[in-house]
């Protein structure tokens, strides 16, 4: 699949269009650097890796990407515009959708519901304001729900559809917490720690998954611990330790650097 | 994978679980054309007041139940609407429509206005907020001259336009056919609005805020629409109760009411689409068809809430549901049995 | 000087209602609104032993006592149940609420009762007259609060409510019984509860909708001085109760009504973690 999107001569021009940019993002607490001048391009159908040890920073840099903190200085840019300090909603909207580390769901809804609601926005259903979507359209509804179902189909979700989320394993979870992403059509998709909390058999399942999305193209932001898979998937490295980028490369450069394996492999 | 999603593309019922909405519908109608029966003005009399708790219940399970924000300040709407409506009747030659039709509007504008002020509050703060401010408009009612203070006004009858069209000759079947029309569709609008995208956003953002806004759903906004909505509802019940009762005066939207409205729902089952009628055959159940002293109502509705919230989380309604589906899964392993 | 010293016995009345309230919402993590109606009960309860003959400061401490009982048996038998659900917390104690209400009305019914005052006459002081029981009440509640609040900041056990309210998880881990904490602090916030509702019954007269009046005052105390924070509410309550004299003393009756109602919409507006709390304050 990814081989014939790269033949794709509209899609080859836009193999080097910048999908993501994070312009030297500073977040303070209190004093203290969380993240100090982070910066990093993600080009169409990349797939970034953001790695470091505990504490480096990395769920504060999601949450700055992603909206839900307010950077102390710098920019996001999506494509060519500046979403800096837009709420995590208007992000979504655009194209910048997040999951969590840990597993959200909602509570009262089945995976089925879930994955046709996550659609809403997608269908413009909340474009303007958000009463628009007191009146659904009919045509709406269906593409809504054929989306959801081959989400659902790509998500291994199937035999879960009708179950409520709050009864499903965490790995499930997990899974249903990228589709619910996924449904949106993203044009980056932004995975903090998918892997995290789960077994071996989860952790290949959500593999698969991220290397079958990767095979489609999706552009991703993938911040994990598990080498293993960081390694499987991403064509690109960005080191955090203390909140400053210390290193940045194709996996292999980074795990032979000296500052990465000083700060971070080392002390395992 | 079973075999039978091999078969076919799993179904998603997603959006929409219309059957039992159309149950619920009949559900509602039969319930409100059973005192019809006895045509006799008692029970019309019980019945109406029913129906007027089952609004007050619908509009705090709008913006509660179903987007999860703990508001104690519908009844504070249904004063707004309830004054405006005799007010401008008194006042003004705009007749009961459109003075019912300001009355509303004003409990839209009102809520809407609260929901500026006190949406970015956390639960706290907001349910706080909410009670002050349904206390703060009793207060301004109990003090202003032209609202009558604290003994209110009354609605004058001639004011109103002779309501016939339902068992004309029987006591006050005719008022509450209308209370009745107005309740069931208020409720239908209730019940499409939770399948409808917005329903699904405020869902979505009651269940946890952060997963919504992540997938694009934008919390203050699907928050404002529920206040807004309820607020409607609840306008619709002040004028309504004030045409009942012929009288608007503070006690009726007072802390006592405001707690019973709460009571009734947890009762009833928060957050269930069934709960406004639950809630609605208690009301009239506990405090007009069971022989109990005023004083001792409020404290037997104390103990069960008690009871309830401790033995039973979820009310009525999910002990309701707990049987259907019991029923549901010996009905389906009967079916299984037959096919083999 | 009048709406001063006003302002000042208000404030006693708010500090001591509010200060029990925010020790139960900061441990329990429950909004309990059945609070104003354990005070409410307490002064009732005084009323009829005193009725009985039974010296007032006997049956003051009496009544604490059995509010204090009171409270502890709720709690083990109600909020402990429900402890991880906020709004079942709330509901229950709404549930109360209409409990208690619905006592005091069959037992003593809907006329207004009265307590026999701390003290008679009055003293001039800066031209204004000012009674002297209320001057009592403001020297009780002072002293009270004051044990109170240096008891909780300093007393080792003030330290392991302190820790509860912070975290639970890590105090249960650090071999703090937190069920037992919990319980005796809903106790104290009870037996607070009822204190206050003496006091307020030997300066007014009361009904049973003093309960619901004294507990949104507390809440809105609470929210002044910034949740948790027992310091904030004795700040809070000497804010919103010379508002309230000064609104009193200066305002239209009907305007002064909503003094305190205004104070908190503002508060809330400009300043939710309230006027004494950090931003990151735990709620």
């Amino acid at each position: 699949m990814f081989k014939q999107t790269a033949e794709d001569p509209s899609r080859q021009d836009r193999v080097d269009e910048v999908v993501l940019s994070a312009r030297g993002l500073v977040k303070t607490f209190g004093g203290v650097h969380a993240i100090d001048d982070l910066s990093f391009d993600v080009r169409r159908g990349q797939v970034l890796g953001l790695i470091g040890p505990n504490g480096a920073g990395k769920t504060t840099a999601v949450n700055l990407i992603s909206g839900f903190v307010r950077p102390t200085a710098g920019s996001v840019l999506l494509g060519e515009r500046d979403l800096t300090g837009r709420p995590p909603h208007q992000l979504a909207r655009r194209g910048l959708v997040r999951t969590f580390q840990h597993a959200h769901a909602f509570a009262s809804m089945t995976v089925g519901e879930a994955l046709v609601s996550a659609g809403h926005v997608r269908v413009g259903a909340h474009r303007a304001l958000a009463w628009s979507g007191l009146l659904p359209r009919r045509r709406a509804r269906s593409e809504m729900s054929a989306r959801a179902e081959q989400i659902l189909v790509r998500t291994r979700l199937e035999r879960w559809v009708d179950q409520p989320c709050g009864n499903l394993p965490y790995g499930a979870k997990k899974l249903l917490g990228v589709g619910m992403a996924l449904v949106l059509d993203p044009e980056l998709l932004l995975l903090d720690e998918p892997a995290a909390g789960l077994n071996s058999a989860e952790t290949a399942e959500v593999l698969a998954l991220i290397e079958q999305l990767r095979d489609d193209g999706i552009s991703m932001v993938v911040v994990e611990h598990n080498m293993p898979l960081i390694r499987a998937v991403c064509d690109e490295l960005v080191v955090l330790a203390h909140g400053r980028k210390i290193a940045q490369g194709t996996p292999d450069d980074v795990t032979r650097d000296e500052t990465v394996i000083g700060a971070y492999l080392g002390r395992r | 994978m079973s075999t039978r999603l091999e078969t076919r593309t799993p179904a998603i019922r997603g959006v929409t679980r219309r059957r039992s909405d159309r149950w619920l519908l009949a559900a509602a109608v039969l319930i409100c054309a059973l005192p019809a029966i006895w045509g006799s003005p008692l029970y019309y009399g019980w019945a109406t007041t029913g129906l007027l708790w089952a609004m007050w219940t619908l509009s705090l399970n709008m913006v509660w139940g179903t987007a999860g924000q703990f508001s104690l300040a519908q009844l504070g709407l249904g004063a707004v609407s309830a004054y405006t409506f005799v007010l401008m009747l008194d006042n003004t030659d705009i007749g009961p429509v459109g003075a019912a039709l300001s009355g509303i509007g004003l409990a839209a504008v009102a809520s809407l206005a609260m929901s500026v002020a006190a949406l970015r509050l956390r639960n706290f703060y907001f349910a706080i907020l909410t009670l002050a401010f349904a206390l703060a408009i009793t207060t301004v009612f109990a003090n202003w001259e032209l609202a009558g203070r604290t003994s209110g006004l009354l609605v004058q009858r001639s004011v109103l336009p002779e309501l016939s069209f339902w068992r004309p000759s029987v006591g006050y079947g005719d008022f509450y056919a209308l209370c009745a029309v107005v309740f069931v569709v208020a409720y239908a609008a209730s019940l499409f609005l939770t399948r409808s995208f917005a329903g699904r956003a405020m869902q979505s953002v009651r269940d946890d805020e952060k997963l919504a806004s992540s997938l694009g759903h934008s919390p203050l906004s699907i928050k404002t629409l529920a206040f807004v909505l309820s607020g409607l509802v609840a306008g619709a019940a002040g004028i309504l109760q004030a045409l009942y009762f012929r009288l608007v005066v503070p006690e009726l939207y007072d802390t006592q009411a405001i707690l019973l409205a709460v009571m009734l729902l947890v009762l009833a089952g928060l957050g269930s689409p069934a709960a406004p009628l639950i809630a609605g055959v208690l009301y009239t159940v506990l405090y007009q068809v069971l022989p109990v002293s005023g004083e001792s109502r409020a404290g037997i509705l104390g103990v069960i809430v008690v009871l309830v919230v401790v033995l039973a989380p979820g009310g009525i309604a999910s002990q309701g549901r707990a049987l259907l589906t019991f029923v549901r899964r010996r009905r389906a392993g009967a079916e299984k049995e037959n096919d083999v | 000087m009048q709406a001063v010293a006003s302002g000042l016995f208000l404030a006693a009345l708010y500090g001591l209602a509010a200060f029990g309230l925010t020790i139960v919402y900061g441990v329990l993590d429950i909004l309990n609104f059945a609070h104003g109606a354990l005070l409410v009960l307490a002064a009732y309860l005084t009323a009829e032993f005193v009725l009985h003959d039974v010296p007032f400061w006997v049956s003051a401490l009496l009544s604490i006592g059995l509010i204090a009982g009171v409270g502890a048996l709720l709690e083990l038998s109600v909020f402990r149940r429900v402890e991880r659900d906020h709004t079942a917390g709330l509901v229950a104690s709404i549930g109360v609420i209409a409990i208690v209400g619905s006592i005091i009305l069959q037992v003593w019914g809907p006329e207004p009762y009265s307590l026999p005052r701390l003290a008679t006459g009055s003293v001039e002081f800066f031209g204004a007259n000012l009674l002297i029981d209320r001057l009592l009440i403001i020297g009780i509640a002072a002293v009270a609060l004051t044990a109170a609040e240096l008891y909780i900041s300093r007393a080792g056990w003030g330290k392991v409510l302190r820790a509860v309210a912070a975290d639970p998880d890590s105090a249960y881990l650090n071999g703090i019984r937190v069920r037992r904490v919990k319980t005796a602090a809903f106790t104290i916030g009870a037996a607070l509860a009822a204190f206050a509702g003496i006091l307020i019954g030997t300066a007014s007269t009361f009904d049973a909708s003093l309960g619901e009046q004294f507990v949104l005052k507390a809440f809105i105390i609470i929210i002044l001085g910034g949740v948790g924070s027992t310091k904030g509410t004795i700040g809070g309550a000497i804010i919103l109760g010379m508002a309230e004299a000064f609104g009193v003393a200066y305002l239209d009756i009907a305007v002064a009504q909503l003094v305190p109602l205004a104070v908190l919409a503002m508060v809330l507006l400009v300043r939710p973690q309230g006027l004494f709390g950090k931003v990151s304050q735990r709620v």
